[in-house]
């Protein structure tokens, strides 16, 4: 009985240690986010490789299944011609979907050129398994020169940005996620905030006092203020808008764009826009010394 | 040392799961915290120091996966550890019913801590006692079984662990 006592008391006393240990950890990676990445990036480079195992298991386990199951009740005679089927069922099933994702890389390739930007095309290999965050993991990483802080996009908009980096992997915190903030303007009237995640499928724009218009449908763009965000990236679009008595702000709820619990490819930004080649002249000849025309 | 690979690995796989159960379409409401289970497994089948140790080395791996705060999951667990190994005498976990129960009060009880650690709980919206009750319901309903397994595997590893312990006091 007094064994049971003593280490219940030993639980206790352990627990009281690590629970100051926890709290210490907690303030202490608040102040240093490097501290959190580097074991998030060493996790995920030995988590990833399950995912995308447990991820491939599925895919061949759905392929298979939508391969076969329309072939249930072809009689015995036809048994090599059912194999044979089941075969071609399955290829093309897989050739679906090599078809349906060549059209998703197709759409980033074409944000790729028509925004300019450039990056790296990643897939979306697994979700923030503690289920509180919102983030990511997608399959590139520090070997195809992404680092953290660069922007993630798809094709239909802002998706977050990258937190964590290991050679092959990397964990994008998505812009709904509670710390994620991006430096926005909407797209009519231009006004300026901040769009925050609150751990929901939206975000709400902060900082817009009551007098500045906003409206409900309006289109929320990126601002390229904060240096992460190239300008002009679609966010979402004000679903509502609430004037509260008493306060100087408004409330202003923000649905994004993406459907971030669909995602399957995104574009990692790497580097600046690429500037047409009529900037780049231009910017040489001022360089030079060289004015180019002015407008009268 | 079989006990803490063990618990290790499992913590590993899990968290891997987690991660691609939400990517696979389900719902994320109802995607079961399995290492709460093992929280819950752990303070009643190892009441004693190491228990309480792998508690917070498995929430310190969850703290790990969200890249953001390190700490709060690993307090939140060995909170719950702490509470139910002390109670572990007066519980049992032995019915499904009761596993059931104790899973589900675990879940909303880590997840209510977990947001005291984060300091986020003026910044919560309705649709997060919604998620924290919807997860803590699809890891109740799964927990007896994951329970019974681990029960098993667990003594399957004590046992060979005994038995080479002894085999080398013998020598």
């Amino acid at each position: 009985m007094s064994t049971g006592v003593t280490e219940k008391k030993k639980i206790a006393a352990l627990s009281f240690g690590l629970l100051c240990c926890s709290l210490l950890l907690t303030a202490y990676s608040a102040r240093h986010p490097s501290f959190a990445r580097v074991g998030t990036s060493t996790l995920c480079e030995v988590v990833a490789p399950l995912h995308a195992a447990i991820d491939f298991a599925a895919d061949v386990t759905r392929s298979v299944w939508s391969g076969y199951v329309g072939l249930v009740n072809v009689s015995e005679d036809n048994k090599k011609l059912r194999a044979q089927i089941s075969e071609l069922d399955g290829e093309r099933g897989l050739l679906e979907e090599f078809k349906r994702e060549n059209e998703r890389l197709r759409a980033l390739l074409d944000l790729n050129s028509v925004s300019q930007l450039r990056g790296v095309a990643a897939n979306v290999i697994g979700d923030e398994p503690s289920g509180w965050g919102q983030g990511v993991i997608v399959n590139k990483g520090s070997l195809l020169g992404i680092r953290v802080g660069m922007a993630v996009v798809h094709p239909r908009g802002v998706v977050g940005q990258v937190v964590a980096v290991s050679p092959n992997y990397s964990h994008v915190l998505l812009i709904t996620d509670h710390s994620s903030g991006v430096d926005v303007m909407t797209q009519d009237s231009r006004v300026r905030g901040v769009v925050e995640g609150v751990g929901a499928d939206h975000c709400e724009l902060r900082y817009v006092s009551k007098q500045t218009p906003v409206r409900v449908g309006d289109t929320v763009v990126t601002s390229g203020m904060d240096g992460v965000f190239p300008k002009g990236l679609i966010v979402g679009s004000v679903s509502k808008v609430a004037v509260e008595t008493g306060t100087l702000l408004q409330n202003v709820e923000v649905k994004v764009s993406v459907d971030l619990d669909r995602l399957e490819e995104v574009l990692v930004v790497t580097g600046e826009p690429q500037q047409s080649p009529k900037i780049h002249e231009a910017q040489s000849l001022v360089k030079a010394g060289k004015p180019g025309k002015r407008r009268e | 040392m079989a006990k803490g690979l063990l618990s290790l690995l499992y913590a590993l796989v899990v968290i891997a799961l987690q991660g691609v159960l939400g990517h696979l379409g389900l719902v994320d409401r109802f995607i079961p915290q399995f290492l709460v289970i093992f929280v819950v497994y752990l303070s009643f089948a190892e009441v004693n120091t190491f228990g309480c140790l792998c508690s917070f080395i498995v929430g310190l791996l969850l703290d790990f996966s969200s890249a953001v705060l390190i700490g709060p999951w690993a307090g939140s667990f060995v909170v719950i550890f702490c509470v139910l190994a002390l109670l572990s005498r007066r519980l049992f976990i032995d019915s499904g019913l009761a596993a059931m129960v104790i899973t589900f009060a675990s879940v909303v009880s880590a997840n209510i801590l977990f947001s005291l650690f984060r300091d986020e709980y003026p910044a919560m919206t309705w649709e997060y006692p919604q998620k924290v009750l919807g997860q803590a319901f699809s890891t109740a309903l799964v927990a007896p079984l994951i329970l019974g397994f681990l029960s098993r595997r667990w003594r399957r590893t004590s046992a060979a662990y005994a038995g080479r312990g002894s085999s080398v006091s013998a020598v």
